[in-house]
């Protein structure tokens, strides 16, 4: 392969100079495929683009191919099929020293024999810069993220979110293209986590470089994303702003994945009486709005076994019944949470969870069977067809998009 | 803490001081003494068998050696006197040219097969790293002169060099001599018989190194490489900064055990040669089985035997204590 | 520019496949260079008295089994390898069981002295053995131990133990303490964690630990040299009376090499994928 030797040539100076600054570095994949032996799919025809300065996130459960996108971004892992671009430059199988990326693993990756100095100057001294020049910039990066007051220990006596931001002062330190973060919060404390997603977003948007997160917590992936690849089994899903997973999510997967307490979803049918539509199922009945059911041939087939959405913010309950409160449920569990209580309901055979504001609801009869009447925002509903789980319809597509 | 104290089974609260044991002693204090409780004392009841039997086998031979060597015993002369001479023997030693002499040769075989040992040793470990076939049948192969009697290599490679009819004097000195050379003499040779003895060591210990460092390498975890991969490292730089420093506890392992047994090799060395030609291959393991059981002269292999066991524990602890500071920075 | 040259580098079109010719190449001499001397002695071993003195090494030959004949009815071998069996198996045994508690109670525990027990149980490994042959054959004499199994177990034990210590204990400080104190939290004594949760953890380690020294117990040689003569003796110290001599005979010779070689080749064959696995499950730290 000629080509491989040029490059490998041309590349080995990469190292003696500091990279151009490159202006717009986007990431584009076209494609992507990785097999494992003759069987295992990981990554299934994945095209994703990834615009300049934007942190985007995979999103998804263990075992759906997020992390093996990842790492075939990073070079770590060589694709089957498809092509990588990052910068406009074809990277597909360059090994990943030449590709001018940043990283920060899961278990971090530091080395453990340096001390948190000499493993954020390592990238620089691989690079043969000045011992003046690489104080001065682990200096710098240590600042930013606070941990100069630990700079001359050992990993083994860091705690765990020192040796995060260690990683993470590792990958600031050299002016990478890309940033890619393997589920680096997975093993922070609540409150940690909770802290460094906003410390996180704030240093993306400060430092302006394009990130790519993966992670399976679909909390990170909606406060801190400026977009959002769901994947599942190897395939996208959905790759869509943080709002639009959230409001219009493409299957019912998205919806309950993303969202908590997790959207209910009920068995129903769709039936017109007396010029109007119902989505009926076992123990429940729910009018719907013909607008939105008109945008779809689908939805209106009564056939068709389906499944109705909605989530628990978007219920209202009452104890005594009302006027359009339709559904009867009976209490079946209780959930303080401080602002809000959850309640776990049964109407026929379906669980339904109702998140209600605990100003208006703390006065409620929480006894085992206790009868209740719902009330589904008719805004807020979603239709799912049940055996592709695609979204069908949605109430939203009647009204615009809350902007 | 915690724990031991959740597990009241054996213990008797008064004596252990916790009011938290929830049952009833049902033994007498023996047990608390020493069960599992007591983390003072458990580790020596966990021990005790070991240094019995170690102390047992270990503590009347080293007085026997030092009561030996302090005094003039030749088994083959009883009539001599038998007095205590203090510390005569150890300065006969040193002024007998004989004992520098195997010392010298001691120190350059230790050393060369040593070094040439882990150097090839992780050369193979490295190479086994990579994704190959067959690496089961070729790994037992690669395993096979550790796991023969070291008595059977000697006797093997004697063989194998055998003036005129072994299998390497016969090809290699009948490659040489196309050239006009005349054929090498290996063991025969005084000038060559060392280094021939040497790369039977090396032949014989080159897979226990292999073994050692290929299982520490399998142990290195596989994110400090891909690290330092992305953070633009050439293969020449991870060796040395990322895969080197983190064998550390591995090389200490394999080099202190086999400097040991390298100091002390004799069965081969015994087989091939006897020591010679002349006293060109007389380590100090075979100067000492002459001095002992040709010579009979008891006092002075005592003397001798205490000297190498004092050389091998100072070396040991040596090599210890510079990687124990190292390691401590890898852990 | 330069500098942006540097940076207009393609990827080859096909990931580079690692070319592994020359690690085969290598491989191949390095197992040329271990099997071959071992195959000529079996080769020899085969050999009738005539052509395994030969000046001229002869590859093929007709192969007889005079020399096994020999050795079993005449130098009854197969004694000694019951014997050799016997004592390796049964000091691998008691060494490897001994040594697990002391290396375990040198791993978990903190106490004084501990570092120096440590290297004083190293030390013993350190005497020559020809220094401690002759108080050894005292004692045993004392003991009318000499020419024993027993005696011979005993002393195995004694010598295998420092190398048990050394290795196991790295590797039991890499299990982390809490997979014990989970299982005693639960209630368990110490005793039934140990036995539920420790040792299957620590038993790829001690295997690993035991096949090396049933390789070390089979061939040793210098105390069983003198430390047997008739009853007791194994298999190493055999050999001697037909390796020493001016007319050496090759061919007896070579056979009593494979007697003494195949058992201990052929077990480890058997074990080798637990011998490996457990070597790796990590080293001392």
């Amino acid at each position: 392969m000629a080509c491989h030797k040029a490059s490998c040539a041309e590349a080995r100076t990469i190292h003696t100079a500091q990279p151009p600054v490159v202006t717009m570095v986007d990431v584009s994949l076209s494609g992507l495929v990785k097999r494992f032996g003759n069987s295992v799919v990981a990554v299934d025809h994945v095209d994703m683009k990834v615009p300049d300065g934007e942190f985007v996130f995979l999103l998804g459960p263990s075992g759906c191919g997020k992390t093996t996108t990842l790492r075939m971004i990073a070079g770590l892992e060589m694709p089957t099929e498809g092509r990588i671009e990052i910068g406009g430059r074809n990277v597909t199988y360059l090994r990943p020293r030449y590709r001018n990326v940043g990283m920060v693993f899961q278990d971090y990756g530091l080395y453990r024999h340096m001390t948190v100095f000499e493993n954020i100057a390592y990238p620089l001294r691989v690079r043969r810069m000045s011992r003046e020049a690489i104080a001065a910039k682990v200096g710098a990066v240590a600042e930013t993220l606070k941990i100069t007051d630990v700079i001359s220990r050992g990993p083994d006596q860091l705690s765990g979110g020192q040796l995060q931001r260690v990683a993470i002062a590792r990958m600031l330190v050299r002016d990478a293209n890309v940033f890619l973060m393997d589920e680096p919060m997975s093993h922070l404390d609540a409150q940690l986590r909770a802290h460094m997603r906003a410390e996180l977003k704030h240093l993306q948007k400060q430092i302006g470089t394009t990130t790519i997160f993966v992670t399976h917590d679909q909390l990170e992936a909606m406060t801190m994303a400026d977009r959002i690849m769901v994947m599942r089994k190897g395939l996208i899903c959905q790759y869509a702003s943080p709002r639009e997973i959230f409001e219009l999510p493409a299957n019912q997967f998205v919806a309950t994945f993303v969202g908590e307490p997790q959207m209910n979803i009920l068995d129903c049918r769709i039936e017109r009486r007396d010029n109007a539509w119902f989505a009926a199922g076992e123990g429940f009945e729910v009018e719907l709005d013909s607008c939105w059911l008109e945008t779809s041939e689908a939805a209106r087939r009564s056939d068709r076994p389906m499944r109705l959405g909605v989530r628990p913010e978007h219920i209202s309950i009452s104890e005594a019944p009302r006027d359009g409160y339709t559904v009867a449920a009976s209490m079946f569990a209780f959930e303080p949470t401080g602002a809000e209580n959850l309640f776990t309901v049964k109407a026929g055979p379906h669980l339904i969870t109702v998140k209600a504001p605990t100003a208006e609801t703390q006065r409620f009869n929480i006894a085992d069977g206790a009868r209740v009447y719902l009330k589904p925002d008719p805004a807020r509903l979603y239709l799912f067809d049940a055996d592709t789980e695609k979204t069908l319809t949605q109430a939203a597509a009647c009204q615009p998009v809350q902007a | 803490m915690v724990a031991t104290q959740a597990t009241g089974k054996s213990s008797t609260p008064a004596r252990q001081g916790d009011g938290v044991a929830a049952m009833a002693p049902r033994r007498p204090g023996l047990a608390a003494l020493l069960g599992p409780q007591n983390k003072k004392v458990f580790p020596w009841v966990l021990m005790a068998p070991t240094i019995l039997i170690l102390a047992g086998i270990g503590i009347f031979p080293f007085i026997y050696a030092l009561v030996l060597a302090s005094s003039n015993i030749i088994l083959s002369k009883p009539y001599l006197a038998r007095s205590f001479v203090g510390l005569y023997q150890y300065q006969a030693l040193i002024q007998d040219p004989d004992f520098w002499h195997a010392l010298r040769l001691t120190i350059i075989f230790t050393v060369e097969a040593v070094f040439l040992e882990f150097w090839l040793g992780l050369g193979l470990a490295l190479l086994f790293q990579r994704q190959l076939a067959g690496k089961a049948v070729i790994r037992v192969i690669i395993l096979l002169p550790m796991i023969i009697t070291p008595l059977v290599v000697g006797l093997i490679w004697r063989y194998m060099f055998y003036p005129g009819a072994g299998l390497v004097t016969y090809y290699v000195g009948g490659f040489f001599s196309l050239f006009g050379v005349r054929s090498l003499p290996f063991l025969a040779d005084p000038h060559w018989a060392l280094q021939t003895v040497i790369f039977v060591d090396v032949w014989e210990w080159t897979p226990f190194m292999f073994l050692i460092l290929s299982a520490g390498l399998a142990s290195i975890p596989a994110q400090p490489y891909e690290a330092a991969e992305i953070d633009g490292a050439s293969s020449w730089r991870i060796f040395w900064t990322i895969t080197m420093p983190l064998l550390r506890p591995s090389i200490l392992i394999a080099l202190v055990i086999r400097t040991m047994d390298a100091f002390r090799t004799f069965d081969t060395i015994r087989v091939m040669t006897q020591g010679g030609p002349g006293d060109s291959t007389t380590t100090l393991n075979v100067w000492l089985t002459k001095v002992g059981f040709e010579f009979f002269d008891a006092s002075k292999a005592a003397a001798l035997s205490l000297m190498m066991m004092l050389m091998i524990i100072i070396l040991s602890f040596i090599f210890i204590r510079v990687f124990r500071a190292r390691t401590e920075n890898a852990s | 520019m330069s500098l942006e040259a540097n940076y207009l580098v393609e990827s080859p079109t096909a990931p580079a496949r690692e070319r592994n010719w020359w690690v085969y190449l290598i491989l191949f001499a390095v197992c040329f260079i271990n099997f071959v001397p071992y195959l000529w002695m079996i080769l020899t071993a085969f050999m009738d008295k005539g052509t395994s003195v030969s000046a001229v090494p002869q590859w093929i030959f007709t192969p007889t089994l005079e020399a096994f004949t020999y050795l079993v009815r005449e130098k009854r071998v197969l004694d000694n390898l019951l014997n050799s069996t016997i004592v390796s198996v049964a000091s691998t045994f008691f060494s490897v069981l001994i040594g697990t508690f002391c290396a375990y109670a040198l791993a978990r525990y903190e106490f004084p002295g501990k570092d120096d027990v440590s290297f004083w149980v190293l030390t013993n490994r350190m005497m020559p053995p020809v220094a401690v042959i002759l108080p050894i054959f005292i004692i045993f004499q004392t003991l009318k131990l000499l020419d024993t199994r027993l005696g011979l177990i005993l002393l195995y034990t004694a010598l295998q133990l420092p190398f048990v210590v050394w290795m196991l204990t790295g590797y039991f400080r890499d299990i982390p303490k809490r997979f014990e104190e989970s299982a005693m939290v639960d209630g368990d004594s110490w005793f039934g964690a140990f036995r539920k949760v420790t040792l299957p953890l620590m038993t790829p380690s001690i295997t690993a630990t035991a096949v090396f020294v049933l390789i070390l117990s089979w061939n040793e040689f210098a105390f069983a040299l003198y430390l047997t003569s008739v009853q007791s003796k194994t298999l190493p110290p055999s050999i001697m009376a037909y390796a020493v001599g001016v007319n050496v005979q090759w061919n007896i010779l070579g056979a009593a090499c494979l007697f003494i070689t195949a058992p201990i080749i052929l077990f480890v064959l058997l074990v080798q994928k637990q011998f490996i696995s457990g070597l790796s499950q990590g080293v001392v730290r």
